[in-house]
């Protein structure tokens, strides 16, 4: 008998001929987003002839030779099937939603963090000597606890009178609420500097009634201009005033005025200013006086001359 | 443009009445058709209401002027009138003075006036006066303010001041650029 030796390659070549590509491959692979770039020119000839064709021939040896990248990956052997382990993306994706805000600092932060001073970590556990053994330090069976003797001993400054055991129990009641009190003036500041107005909680006590009926006033009209039509079109609410008028000022009397109106005004206006007026004509005046006077002088002159005649006529005799 | 305020108004009548006194109001209130003046980059025109109401079509840079200038406002508030009113106050002048033929030209070119030419003055004119000045054949050549009265002024001698120099005809050629 006869025996043909046959290779595993020709074997391979014959059965893979029909998918394998031609050509050099120009794509840049990023395999960890199962992407690839395709960068090279189109071919203007063929892409004008048919579009359509072109394209879809185009895409499909691009995603032959990015999947026929995938199976040269390293493979790991699971019950259901191979898995491919994909390499590191290459690609920088940005950040869908923007960086999360640091947490605001509380005043004590704030100030330790100017001074310098650094937060030590204590033990949580303390000697109790009544019962000798470690307790916590704060909180049930705290060590060393004063509250639970059956007897106080007494100061000198102590007051007659007075319960040691109720005055303990009040001065921790103090050291609690100024506690709160400091905590809730952490979040206003926080709230504060973040939005204003916001997370604010007052007492509905008398002096802070006009700051709350203000803060609700500015919120109130920040709502009606947070509408679609920015509260043109939207129901009124009874009693609601008019919101303020912002934008631009009209040019008030840009000249579209009543001349009539305005002729008449003007006239006021002169008839005012004619009144003021000193009308009499001072040189006029003095002129005429000074005529006055010389038509007296002349007249004076005239009699004294008469004189004169009368004096020649007796020489005469 | 747009119409003068109270007290702009006040400045500008002002002004007016020195050189047409009471005749102001003939200006304010004519007969054959209402006029207004207008303001337009600091300057006062005297316009007709129908083309006041016309050039409020045009924008406030595009518009060069409108009517007859009256004059123009300084920045201080000041008011100075312009040779181109010369036809209204020498329609309503209280108070002309005719220029001799010797001197016109030396008035047009910007000087004073002086005793020598003065022609003619009207009578119990006062000091410090608005006045219109004419040549002898009564046609308007400028104006301005006498320094003397009529009474004083016939005491003068030939070189001195009669009339200080406000405006004149000939500024239509020697300010031609900027008028």
């Amino acid at each position: 008998m006869t025996e043909e030796i046959v290779n595993a390659s020709d074997i391979l070549t014959k059965k893979l001929d029909g998918h394998l590509i031609d050509g050099e491959d120009t794509l840049l692979y990023d395999l960890g987003n199962l992407t690839a770039f395709d960068h090279s020119s189109l071919n203007k000839t063929e892409y004008k002839s048919n579009p359509n064709e072109y394209i879809n021939k185009l895409s499909r040896d691009n995603v032959q030779l990015l999947i026929s990248r995938l199976f040269q990956l390293p493979i790991k052997e699971i019950e259901e099937g191979s898995l491919a382990l994909l390499p590191r993306c290459t690609t920088p994706i940005p950040r869908e939603r923007s960086l999360p805000t640091s947490k605001p600092k509380t005043r004590w932060e704030a100030f330790a963090e100017i001074k310098g001073i650094k937060k030590k970590k204590k033990s949580s556990m303390e000697w109790d000597k009544e019962h000798e053994e470690y307790r916590p330090t704060f909180g049930y069976k705290k060590a060393n606890d004063v509250a639970n003797d059956w007897a106080m001993l007494a100061r000198p400054d102590d007051k007659v009178g007075e319960d040691p055991f109720k005055k303990l129990e009040d001065e921790k009641n103090d050291r609690v609420s100024k506690q709160k009190k400091r905590e809730q003036r952490n979040f206003d500041e926080a709230s504060m500097r973040q939005m204003s107005n916001v997370g604010k909680t007052l007492s509905f006590d008398k002096e802070h009634r006009g700051q709350i009926k203000s803060d609700m006033e500015k919120v109130f009209d920040v709502a009606k201009l947070s509408t679609a039509s920015l509260g043109k079109f939207d129901k009124r609410v009874e009693n609601e005033k008019d919101a303020p008028k912002r934008g631009k000022k009209k040019l008030a009397g840009l000249g579209a005025g009543d001349v009539a109106q305005e002729s008449e005004n003007n006239s006021k206006l002169i008839d005012r200013m004619f009144k003021k007026e000193n009308v009499l004509n001072v040189d006029k005046a003095t002129r005429q006086f000074v005529k006055a006077e010389e038509r007296e002088n002349y007249s004076k002159k005239r009699s004294s001359g008469g004189k004169d005649n009368k004096s020649q006529k007796r020489f005469k005799k | 443009m747009r119409p003068m305020t109270e007290e702009e108004s006040k400045t500008f009548f002002e002004k007016l009445i020195k050189f047409i006194g009471k005749n102001v109001t003939l200006l304010i209130q004519r007969k054959d058709e209402p006029y207004c003046f207008r303001i337009q980059k600091n300057k006062v025109y005297y316009v007709s209401e129908e083309l006041m109401k016309r050039s409020q079509n045009i924008p406030r840079e595009g518009l060069c002027s409108l009517g007859t200038c009256f004059g123009r406002f300084t920045k201080t508030g000041k008011f100075k009138l312009n040779i181109t009113c010369l036809d209204y106050l020498a329609q309503y002048a209280k108070y002309k003075v005719w220029v001799k033929p010797s001197s016109e030209m030396s008035w047009m070119y910007g000087n004073n006036l002086l005793k020598a030419g003065l022609g003619r003055i009207t009578e119990d004119t006062p000091a410090n006066q608005g006045v219109v000045l004419f040549s002898m054949n009564d046609v308007p050549i400028g104006f301005g303010v006498t320094s003397k009265s009529t009474h004083e002024c016939r005491k003068l001698d030939p070189q001195a001041l009669v009339v200080y120099h406000y405006g004149d005809v000939g500024e239509y050629l020697r300010d031609e650029d900027i008028m």
